[in-house]
């Protein structure tokens, strides 16, 4: 009955083309702006590590002076405490990483040197983040204390410099030093990129990372992001840089348990109380742990006004429903005769209310049909505007699924009304002036 | 194989009740050509109606096939139109963007009957009436006549018991008229009840008995016909 019912569809589509074109228009263009927004949002609100989102912590410690005493305190970790908390064993794995912008020298003379982020960071930083490689493997602990200069590369930067090859041994020059390249890492953008919503929250991953054990010994400077010292007077120098009170470093942990999570914030909690002792941190306790998900939210990556923007986005949707609701009655006046016949030979209410909801249906898929290309061309519209949305205007499998799910959806609550009141007819009703 | 008894039915608006049928009591046996003549607004297509299940009544008990439908649900109405009842309308009512072939599958689609025995049912249906050739012709590629004729192969292809027929010929000249009429006989000759509203008083008198109804109410005349054929009496067999 579904292929029959389809293919009655068609005709009565044919019959009234202009009707049924502005009904799949009004569909198109309500699906369209939805998607569109949809797809950007969907992004944004994405957990970037679903198998340990809940397992993950990143940690706020107020290091701030007592004045202003209102507002959050920093996200960002100083040197000094990154170093101090490092030592805690109580974290399954834990990293401490930033962001910087360094000059690369390739050793084929075609390539001219070219800048590109950098990420210093501990070396659990890949395990953490459950970074795959494509080649070899993150540095050695003990590559990390002998300030060994190593390197884990993008597979971008491997295709750039190695075209693609297996690279493991080969040297780069990075901000002047040579390192030796480790691991290369797959393809791997996390999004939103949730470790480092200050520089580039959905763009791609930094080129290569370097063990966090050589800051010390090479001044580069993060980039991105804010650095906020909270002092009155900050020191001289790079050493002078990371013995400050100055917040600009990130730190993650793996907490795998509660039992683990209540015992890193107490061991916060100690450890902030220890450095008061010392002169440090003037205001009262203020540590707060977040997992992956509170710090999207926390940190406002899907902020209120694109949530209205949605809100918006379906309200257009409705009217274009509306709408469709209009063209769909106008339709079934005209076809109250051909209900009339059918109902006089054998068709059942619930027969021809599930005919025309196939034919709102075909409506609905064929709105979703060009409401999925105009989407595109509204993402690619938003790609033009914006360049760093570059990651959010993809449209995946997901959402093409939620696209076409959402046109007959919406085409069959707009055939609702139309349809019951076609079958509400008495089948003699329009037999006599047919 | 058709009783009513008592059957009223009437329409209320705010200011006004009108008797559409009253307390109409008929019967009509298995195998009958039975017409029902009256004037307009005298409450045939009313009576047509509800003989076949495309209209309530008020009040009063409806028999068909051995069956009271008086309080039928609307989904059993429906299968028993399907399955018992075929319908012969003054404007053909054939579906205009199906093809022949389509126009006469529907009731066998209501009724889940398989493709192949659909296909040898329409087949059949279309060969009887003379259309076999013009299976894949839109409803607007034919003459009135024909697209009548198509109607009829429609309520044959189902085999209903009862047929029901309101002003079949209405539209038609007299020589196509005069073409359908015969088949109609055929039908029934082949055993299937029909009962037909006309206003045609020809079309009426090849019937084996009339029902005249006058403001609702029922008034057989089989008796009185031969008097009418030889003395004819516009009250009885013109609108």
């Amino acid at each position: 009955m579904l292929t029959y019912n389809i293919h009655l569809a068609w005709l009565s589509i044919k019959r009234t083309p202009v009707l049924s074109a502005l009904m799949v228009a009004a569909i198109a263009i309500g699906i369209a702006i939805c998607m569109t927004i949809l797809t950007v949002y969907k992004v944004m609100a994405n957990d970037p590590i679903p198998q340990k989102s809940d397992t993950i912590f990143t940690q706020t410690i107020d290091l701030r002076s007592a004045n202003p005493a209102t507002g959050n305190g920093p996200d960002l970790m100083s040197y000094q405490d990154a170093q101090n908390l490092l030592k805690s064993d109580i974290p399954t794995l834990k990293s401490v990483h930033y962001q910087t912008v360094a000059i690369i020298k390739p050793d084929d003379k075609d390539i001219r040197p070219f800048r590109s982020r950098v990420r210093p960071a501990t070396g659990d930083f890949f395990s953490l983040f459950d970074a795959p490689f494509l080649f070899g493997s993150r540095w050695s602990a003990d590559d990390e204390n002998n300030l060994q200069q190593v390197t884990v590369i993008s597979n971008a930067l491997n295709l750039k410099l190695f075209g693609g090859q297996n690279s493991i041994g080969q040297q780069i020059e990075i901000a002047g030093r040579f390192f030796k390249v480790v691991g290369v890492l797959d393809k791997w953008i996390p999004t939103p990129r949730f470790f480092e919503l200050d520089g580039g929250v959905f763009s791609e991953t930094e080129g290569a990372f370097i063990p966090f054990s050589l800051v010390p010994s090479i001044e580069l400077r993060k980039s991105g992001g804010s650095t906020v010292c909270h002092v009155s007077e900050v020191k001289e120098g790079w050493q002078g840089f990371l013995s400050d009170e100055c917040t600009w470093l990130h730190m993650w942990v793996q907490l795998d348990s509660k039992e683990q999570q209540s015992r890193w914030k107490e061991h916060l909690d100690n450890y902030v109380e220890q450095q008061k002792a010392l002169g440090r941190f003037p205001r009262e306790l203020n540590n707060h742990i977040h997992n992956v998900m509170q710090w999207l939210e926390f940190k406002q990556v899907v902020s209120n006004d694109y949530i209205m923007l949605l809100g918006l986005a379906f309200m257009f949707l409705g009217v274009c429903l509306f709408n469709t609701i209009g063209l769909m009655l106008s339709q079934s006046l005209r076809r109250r005769g051909e209900v009339s016949v059918r109902r006089a030979l054998g068709g059942s209410k619930l027969t021809l209310f599930y005919q025309h909801m196939v034919e709102a249906s075909v409506i609905g898929l064929t709105g979703g049909i060009f409401g999925l290309l105009l989407a595109q061309a509204g993402l690619a519209g938003v790609r033009i505007l914006y360049q760093d949305f570059e990651v959010l205007t993809r449209m995946n499998g997901q959402m093409v699924a939620i696209t076409f799910g959402l046109s007959v959806l919406s085409s069959l609550l707009a055939g609702l009304f139309p349809t019951w009141r076609a079958c509400q007819l008495a089948p003699a009703q329009y037999l006599k002036t047919q | 194989m058709l009783t009513l008894k008592n059957v009223s039915k009437s329409f209320r608006t705010d200011l006004v009740e009108t008797h559409a049928l009253r307390s109409l009591n008929l019967t009509v046996d298995e195998g009958e050509f039975v017409a029902v003549t009256g004037p307009s607004g005298s409450g045939k297509t009313t009576f047509l109606n509800i003989a076949g299940l495309l209209e309530t009544f008020s009040s009063g008990e409806l028999h068909l096939d051995n069956m009271d439908v008086s309080n039928m649900s609307d989904r059993q109405r429906s299968i028993i139109r399907n399955q018992k009842i075929g319908f012969i309308f003054q404007g053909f009512n054939l579906i205009p963007d199906l093809n022949l072939y389509e126009n006469v599958e529907v009731p066998l689609r209501y009724r889940g009957i398989k493709k192949a025995e659909r296909k040898q049912r329409i087949e059949h249906a279309l060969e009887s009436v003379g259309l076999i050739g013009r299976m894949k012709h839109l409803p607007s590629q034919l003459s009135g006549g024909q697209q009548q004729r198509v109607a009829i192969a429609r309520a044959l292809s189902g085999e209903p018991k009862l047929l029901l027929a309101d002003e079949p010929t209405g539209n038609l000249d007299s020589l196509m008229a005069r073409q359908v009429i015969e088949l109609m006989e055929n039908i029934n000759h082949d055993g299937t009840t029909i009962v037909m509203v006309t206003h045609d008083a020809e079309l009426a008198n090849r019937a084996h008995r009339n029902i005249h109804i006058m403001d609702g109410e029922a008034v057989d005349i089989e008796k009185v016909l031969p008097v009418l054929e030889t003395q004819p009496s516009a009250d009885f067999v013109s609108a």
